[in-house]
């Protein structure tokens, strides 16, 4: 079993020192008819509010950042993205003055297509599968000269997602834990980062589409996913990895609570609900489900000492045209 | 045209009282800003979020300042309050008199969605249903009061309530000192009078615009300084159902006529729906269809071709009650 890469709590540092200026430091919001409902304090970081819509803004940005401040700078980044991870990139190159193309499947929602190209990105579409996601982008990158940032699997996106662990920290320091919706794993790896060392007594708790397994090869200490890699049948489209990242997977083990919550999309369209009709906020299905967690029978049955509680609604790019509980989408 | 305003009838004394007694009690709320909004439209805009009020609007401040006062100053002699709503104000004063102590019963038009009808009952008010037009809802109410004794707070005409949603202001002109102008959805008028009332006596060069869903024909009456409407008093066809009401309040009259600009932003149904859809897709803030009016006289021609020295203008998204299971560019689900 391989070390981790060491991603410290100083890395997350500088990363807030390179992109602090062109992020937002998002709000956090409570609802107190949750927590009379749910028995605890809960507190829910905004990310949906963020630059681009979701936290990836801060991965990306920190990324594009430390290649342009490095000895070569290349011409462009490339990367292969379901859609936020895409847009956080495309915004972050033209901050930094990159050119950028992204690789998205020939099924993402159009509005997150658009998105991108609006940030002068060039959208390359590939097959729906994780395997064609990656072998089209290296062949983009080898043709154009432009570096590869991965959406997860990178230390400066690391380092650039604990960012939001820091300023979660700083605004509720009471917090006892933290619920992240996870898919390749980078803003809990970055979140756990960040509260080992400022925190250590913070419990980082991993949300989950059902079928993503992560409690069962937490417990065993194994990569236990089938190959190749696959993507998960849920309806959120942000969080549909089966598999941890390889970079990820180590920093998880290590650090991350090995109780996962596992949501089926009929709890993430009550979660999705709930911040839109008691919240006033518009998220997507991946904010639903770290809602959905909340919700859970899970939950309520855990220590009552875990009294205040974080939950990242981790963006809020939903296609309005087409929310989950309606059963036919507008025509656009 | 004459003032027919003798002073303020709201004074900033009054709205900062207001605030004494209810901002412990309610959301100090935000303020938003897009950057995409402002290139597009070319001036500083900032969103006032008070979807995320307490009850969802604005109309907590207003109803929890008049119930609070009313208590102070009758004490045991108030049994309850009564008033009649679309929604908000109802919603807004079951909460105020549940956190006060008292009973309370709320008067709603038969067609008000059910999800603000089960909001208004989940703070423990009595609702009762009447016809959907004006009269019928001040006549039913009047009913109530007078077989119950309870005392009738109405959602605008009322200086205190008034006073209350004045707050705003005050927050609105901390948060951004700069604002030139602001936009306010009306209804019965009473946000666009308090909200003129303390903005012209902290920054008399400010400008308040209001914004209406047409068919309210509100210009017409500024300009020629009277009460040009129909009797009795009607609803406008509009998707937005906080600010059918087509008179401004007694009250709320000469307040608007005095202070507000005679210019008026006037919405359609289709450019609602493109405001709440910027809100909702951009912002990622849920908001009704009132506040996608305001949305949508910021995104108007007419703002655009008005002074480029209303540098900085203030948005306010005055709610967020929206039934998500009708949410307007969505076909209607099967509840």
């Amino acid at each position: 079993m391989s070390g981790r890469l060491t991603i410290t709590v100083n890395d997350i540092l500088k990363a807030k020192n390179r992109i602090h200026s062109c992020v937002h430091t998002t709000p956090v919001f409570t609802s107190s008819t949750f927590d009379e409902s749910y028995g605890r304090k809960f507190y829910f970081k905004a990310e949906n509010l963020q630059k681009t819509g979701s936290f990836k803004a801060r991965g990306a940005l920190n990324a594009v950042t430390v290649l342009k401040e490095g000895e070569s700078p290349p011409k462009g980044v490339v990367t292969h993205s379901s859609g936020n991870h895409g847009q956080a990139l495309a915004w972050a190159a033209r901050m930094r003055g990159l050119q950028c193309a992204v690789v998205a499947p020939n099924n993402s929602p159009n509005v997150k297509l658009d998105a991108i190209r609006g940030y002068g990105a060039d959208i390359v579409i590939c097959d729906p599968t994780p395997t064609s996601r990656q072998e089209t982008c290296h062949r983009i990158g080898r043709e154009r000269g432009f570096h590869f940032v991965p959406p997860y699997d990178h230390p400066d996106v690391i380092a650039g997602q604990g960012t939001l662990g820091a300023e979660f920290l700083e605004q509720i320091p009471e917090l006892d834990a933290i619920l992240v919706p996870t898919s390749g794993g980078g803003m809990v790896s970055g979140i756990a980062i960040a509260a080992q060392a400022l925190k250590p007594d913070l419990k980082v708790f991993i949300v989950e589409p059902n079928g993503k397994d992560v409690e069962k090869c937490l417990r065993a200490g194994e990569r236990l996913w089938p190959n190749p890699p696959r993507f998960l049948e849920t309806i959120a489209d942000g969080i549909r990895l089966q598999q941890l990242g390889h970079v990820t997977w180590p920093i998880i083990r290590e650090l991350v609570q090995k109780d996962v919550f596992s949501v089926t999309d009929d709890e993430i369209m009550k979660g999705m609900r709930f911040a839109f009709e008691r919240m006033k906020l518009v998220v997507e299905a991946a904010s639903g489900a770290g809602i959905a967690a909340a919700m859970s029978e899970r939950l309520r049955q855990m220590d009552a000492a875990l009294r205040h509680v974080g939950v990242i609604l981790c963006g809020g790019n939903t296609d309005i045209d087409r929310l989950p509980w309606y059963p036919t989408p507008a025509h656009s | 045209m004459a003032s027919t305003l003798n002073g303020f009838p709201v004074t900033l004394d009054d709205v900062t009282s207001a605030r004494d007694r209810i901002l412990r009690h309610l959301h100090y709320t935000p303020v938003l800003t897009s950057s995409t909004f402002d290139s597009k439209y070319g001036r500083k805009f900032y969103f006032k979020a008070e979807n995320f009020q307490k009850t969802g609007s604005f109309k907590s401040r207003g109803a929890l300042n008049a119930v609070t006062k009313l208590v102070e100053e009758k004490q045991e002699r108030v049994v309850g309050v009564t008033t009649h709503s679309s929604g908000n104000h109802g919603q807004a004063l079951a909460w105020a008199a549940q956190h006060c102590g008292l009973p309370c019963n709320v008067i709603v038009p038969r067609n008000t969605p059910t999800v603000k009808i089960d909001a208004i009952k989940g703070y423990g008010a009595d609702v009762t249903l009447c016809e959907p037009n004006p009269t019928s809802r001040a006549e039913t109410c009047a009913a109530i009061c007078s077989e119950k004794n309870y005392v009738y707070i109405p959602s605008a005409d009322h200086y205190d309530v008034m006073a209350g949603q004045g707050t705003i202001a005050l927050e609105f002109l901390e948060q951004v000192p700069m604002l030139d102008a602001i936009l306010v959805a009306a209804s019965a008028g009473g946000m666009v009078s308090g909200i003129a009332c303390a903005a012209k006596q902290l920054k008399p060069e400010i400008k308040i615009f209001v914004v209406e869903p047409f068919g309210k024909d509100l210009e017409r009456c500024l300009r020629e300084g009277k009460r040009l409407w129909p009797e009795p008093p009607q609803y406008v066809d509009t998707i937005a159902e906080g600010i059918r009401i087509q008179q401004l309040g007694k009250l709320a009259f000469p307040i608007v006529l005095s202070l507000a600009e005679k210019e008026v932003f006037t919405t359609t149904n289709a450019q609602i729906v493109e405001g709440m859809r910027f809100a909702f897709e951009r912002m990622k803030v849920v908001i009704e269809g009132a506040s996608g009016a305001v949305i949508a006289a910021a995104m108007s021609k007419r703002l655009r071709r008005m002074d480029g020295r209303l540098r900085h203008v203030g948005v306010i998204l005055c709610g967020g009650n929206v039934d998500i299971d009708h949410i307007p560019w969505l076909p209607t689900r099967e509840a």
